[in-house]
């Protein structure tokens, strides 16, 4: 999966669009890939679709390394 | 009775939470619902194009989700080989609650509220809907603090 989604950012930075989006190749799919090419926006969208993630992997990243000490044994 | 260390628990639970919670939204609201899209307030799905458009989109939301999840689990797994991670229900279940409440909060303040990417239901209560959306946030929240603070006081009590 992560690779799939490299490879499609890689597509959209140019370097094949046509692969960018696995759907056959009609004329609607040509369409897709490229307004999503050409879309100014495209790249902000693709960050704020990052952003929250982000936020969160930062929130666990800070209680991964806080690591505070917490009682073992039974389930509780 | 020995003390570990619950960050990793934390941490692994909290991504947990975020891809789980993560899922509830694509699945629920874009899928079965289809109240929205990823960019159905910048781009409304009104036709084909612009409907594979934001379906492109919320593959790539869920892709992310989905590598969250695998993170969070890969996480989990390696704490218990390593026999690192207190055994406590309260603070595991609390930190996927808190993830999914952060992610909430996180993602409808950044992209319903400040960017307007989406709205939770559109139309004429699209606000009501988004301020519920983001307490739903602090309520998962709020609940895990208060687990995790339990499955402390527990643990350190055992």
């Amino acid at each position: 999966m992560p690779a799939t989604v490299a490879f499609v950012l890689a597509c959209l930075l140019g370097l094949s669009p046509a692969v960018a989006l696995g759907c056959p190749d009609c004329p609607l799919a040509r369409r897709a890939r490229a307004s999503i090419r050409e879309d100014p926006n495209t790249w902000a969208h693709l960050a704020l679709l990052l952003l929250p993630f982000v936020v969160a992997w930062l929130v666990a990243l800070w209680f991964h390394k806080r690591r505070q000490t917490a009682g073992t044994g039974k389930d509780g | 009775m020995g003390h570990r260390k619950d960050g990793g628990l934390l941490a692994a639970g909290i991504l947990l939470g975020v891809g789980l919670g993560g899922f509830v939204d694509g699945i629920l609201f874009h899928q079965i619902l289809q109240w929205h899209n990823m960019l159905s307030s910048r781009l409304p799905p009104t036709n084909l194009l612009a409907m594979k458009i934001n379906m492109f989109f919320d593959g790539l939301f869920h892709a992310v989700t989905w590598t969250t999840t695998v993170i969070g689990l890969a996480l989990l797994w390696r704490g218990f080989k390593k026999g690192t991670l207190p055994r406590s229900t309260p603070t595991f279940v609390g930190a996927m609650s808190l993830g999914w409440g952060l992610f909430n909060f996180v993602e409808g303040l950044i992209d319903h509220q400040l960017f307007g990417l989406h709205h939770v239901r559109p139309g004429e209560r699209e606000l009501a809907w988004d301020i519920a959306f983001l307490v739903s946030g602090l309520l998962l929240g709020g609940l895990g603090a208060a687990l995790i603070r339990k499955g402390r006081a527990a643990n350190i009590a055992a």
